[in-house]
């Protein structure tokens, strides 16, 4: 399935793209997600632990990037991962297209997931929305991470992406987060959409 | 040389030589004999296995590459003795193995395929079929059995 | 059957990497060319120095408007780019036919460039789009045309302790059209011959380069010229048929460069 989402952040766009290419950093930004190791030459291995209701899931696998337009300020990535207990799994493309916002970033990101496994099913509606509400969780440790914040924006052990908290946070109104939307996904288990 | 290789999720720590190819670390070390060795130079697609996801020779790989990495056989498709994978269940309903030695390259190289593809047109499964070799069949029911395991996924029985 | 010994290192910088290069060593990249003539002790280096966990060699980006591949780039990425589809279609057709989808998952683009068949698809595309390999070593750089590249089958112009590290390509002129096509006895095999071209609008140069023709990858530097000239497509591919001695590879290459003309939109 393909999804969409956009967000805004207040850091110059130089210095947004570049983060945005170091996965390590961006794992850190998002909850629940962490890396473990680097894979073969450019892939990070890490797992993303999610939880709805009582659910939790985790997946491991890889990412890269897969590709980076310096002159578009485009980046494409590779994220493939399965799950530990089970046998669902989920693979996207995602690519992310920078442009100025006053003095900030807009960041849009194009999603094509393809997820297997068995997890409960909800509406294509309901990923798309809680995508959308998860952004705010992601936008805005990233723009602590490149303000160079000093408090860990990042995971802690134990720390999982806690999706119905998310959603019944304060801040629901920013634009979907594809990671989110990615890991909401794998947790889901949706199987990939008929385009 | 001492590796820590995950396999199919548990992870395994060995001494190997260099020069012990995957395929056979897997065969011999782990007594994991669901790989299959055929042409030992990348043509057959027998060996076929999954490194950190990717469909790759595992007779091209050398097993001290793959320290730290996650390799999957066809040992994990199934979740149990009685849960098939659905492209197994797809082979056995369509007659798509005989002899059923090309066929572990087989599901390895198409489980990716399925998930990424399940709208693939006849002609794009045949060239994902491309990279292995059967000698039994004459692929038509492999195809079939593409189709099948691609509904099914698609159908949301997972 | 199984390699001979050797002894193997994993670095994980360039630096290192090339600390480790000497006569006795080889260097490992996707391995889909090299493992296969170990297994059948064709090849014996004493010494293999996989550059799969060099990390700084792995990238793929444009930047100015030229293409910048890390030699550690997979096949299966450059295959995925969007990049690459929109501004070097030429590149994503190429490697299409490079093998199956196990070999690109592993192969390399600077692996296939430094392993040097001729009738490899990368280097013909890349001889094409008239690309620069970058090449490393202790002592410093150097940056080669194709020409000098590529000197005859399976050699390269790598001296023992040089890594090629990155392959650089232009932009294609603005309104360029480009196709590549082969023909090989059954998918995946080695192909007899094909044919990368390039057709420019008038004023700025084409390009043809023939797979299999020689022992390494041609440009038809005549037929290009009838091309900008404003040849009919038919004489073009004749005079880049030309070029190849044996018969009926000649025919095959004048049909496929034909093809291939037609296809990237020249009459």
């Amino acid at each position: 399935m393909k999804l969409r989402n956009e967000f805004a952040v207040e850091a110059p766009l130089e210095r947004t793209f570049q983060t945005l290419l170091d996965v390590p950093r961006v794992a850190r930004a998002l909850p629940g997600a962490t890396i473990d190791s680097a894979g073969d030459a450019g892939a990070w291995r890490g797992a993303m632990k999610v939880k709805l209701g009582p659910i939790t899931a985790e997946y491991a696998g890889t990412a890269r990037v897969l590709d980076v337009d310096e002159d578009e300020h485009v980046a494409g990535y590779r994220l493939e991962g399965r799950e530990r207990r089970g046998q669902g799994t989920a693979a996207a493309t995602i690519r992310t297209r920078l442009r100025p916002h006053g003095a900030g970033t807009f960041v849009v990101v194009e999603t094509d997931l393809q997820v297997t496994g068995r997890q409960a099913q909800l509406g294509r509606n309901l990923m798309e929305d809680v995508a959308g509400a998860m952004l705010g969780e992601f936008a805005g440790r990233l723009e602590r991470e490149l303000r160079g914040d000093a408090a860990p924006a990042g995971p802690q052990d134990g720390e999982v992406l806690d999706v119905g908290g998310a959603v019944r946070g304060p801040l629901l109104e920013r634009a979907g987060l594809v990671l989110a939307g990615l890991a909401l996904g794998l947790l889901l288990g949706r199987v990939a959409w008929r385009r | 040389m001492r590796i820590s290789v995950e396999v199919n999720g548990e992870r395994h720590e060995a001494e190997v030589e260099p020069r012990t190819l995957l395929s056979d670390f897997l065969r011999h070390d782990l007594g994991l004999t669901g790989t299959h060795v055929g042409c030992e130079h990348g043509v057959c697609g027998a060996c076929t296995v999954q490194v950190d996801g990717e469909p790759v020779r595992a007779c091209l790989m050398f097993a001290v590459q793959a320290d730290g990495r996650a390799v999957r056989t066809v040992e994990a498709l199934a979740v149990d003795e009685q849960t098939l994978h659905p492209l197994q269940r797809a082979f056995h309903a369509e007659h798509a193995l005989q002899c059923g030695f090309c066929t572990a390259g087989f599901l390895m190289s198409l489980e990716p395929f399925v998930r990424d593809r399940p709208d693939a047109s006849e002609e794009e499964i045949r060239e994902a079929l491309a990279g292995n070799l059967c000698r039994c069949t004459g692929y038509e029911p492999i195809v079939a059995a593409v189709r099948r395991a691609a509904a099914e996924l698609q159908g949301g029985a997972g | 059957m199984k390699p001979a010994p050797f002894d193997y290192e994993a670095p994980r910088t360039l630096h290192r990497a090339l600390e480790l290069l000497d006569d006795d060593a080889k260097a490992l990249a996707g391995g889909q060319s090299l493992v296969p003539v170990m297994n059948f002790r064709l090849a014996r280096p004493a010494r293999l120095v996989d550059l799969n966990r060099v990390g700084e060699l792995a990238y793929l980006r444009r930047r100015r408007g030229r293409l910048h591949i890390g030699a550690m780039t997979r096949q299966a990425t450059l295959e995925r780019s969007e990049v690459v589809a929109r501004a070097w279609p030429l590149l994503r057709q190429a490697v299409g036919h490079v093998g199956h989808p196990q070999i690109r998952a592993r192969g390399t683009v600077g692996g296939s460039c430094a392993h040097a068949d001729p009738t490899a698809e990368l280097p013909v595309a890349l001889t094409a789009l008239d690309a620069r390999f970058h090449v490393r070593s202790r002592a410093g750089r150097r940056t080669l045309r194709a020409e000098e590249f590529f000197v005859t089958h399976l050699t390269t112009a790598l001296a023992a302790d040089e890594l090629l590290v990155e392959v650089e390509v232009p932009p294609l002129p603005e309104g360029a059209r480009s196709a590549f096509v082969e023909h090989a006895r059954t998918h995946g095999d080695f192909a007899l011959a094909g044919a990368a071209v390039v057709v420019a609008p008038a004023g700025t140069p084409s390009a043809i380069a023939l797979l299999g023709a020689a022992a390494t990858p041609l440009r038809a530097r005549e037929a290009e010229a009838a091309l900008g000239a404003g040849a009919a497509a038919a004489d073009v591919a004749r005079l880049a048929g030309d070029l190849v001695a044996d018969e009926y590879r000649r025919a095959l290459t004048t049909a496929l460069v034909r093809r291939a003309l037609r296809e990237a939109g020249a009459r």
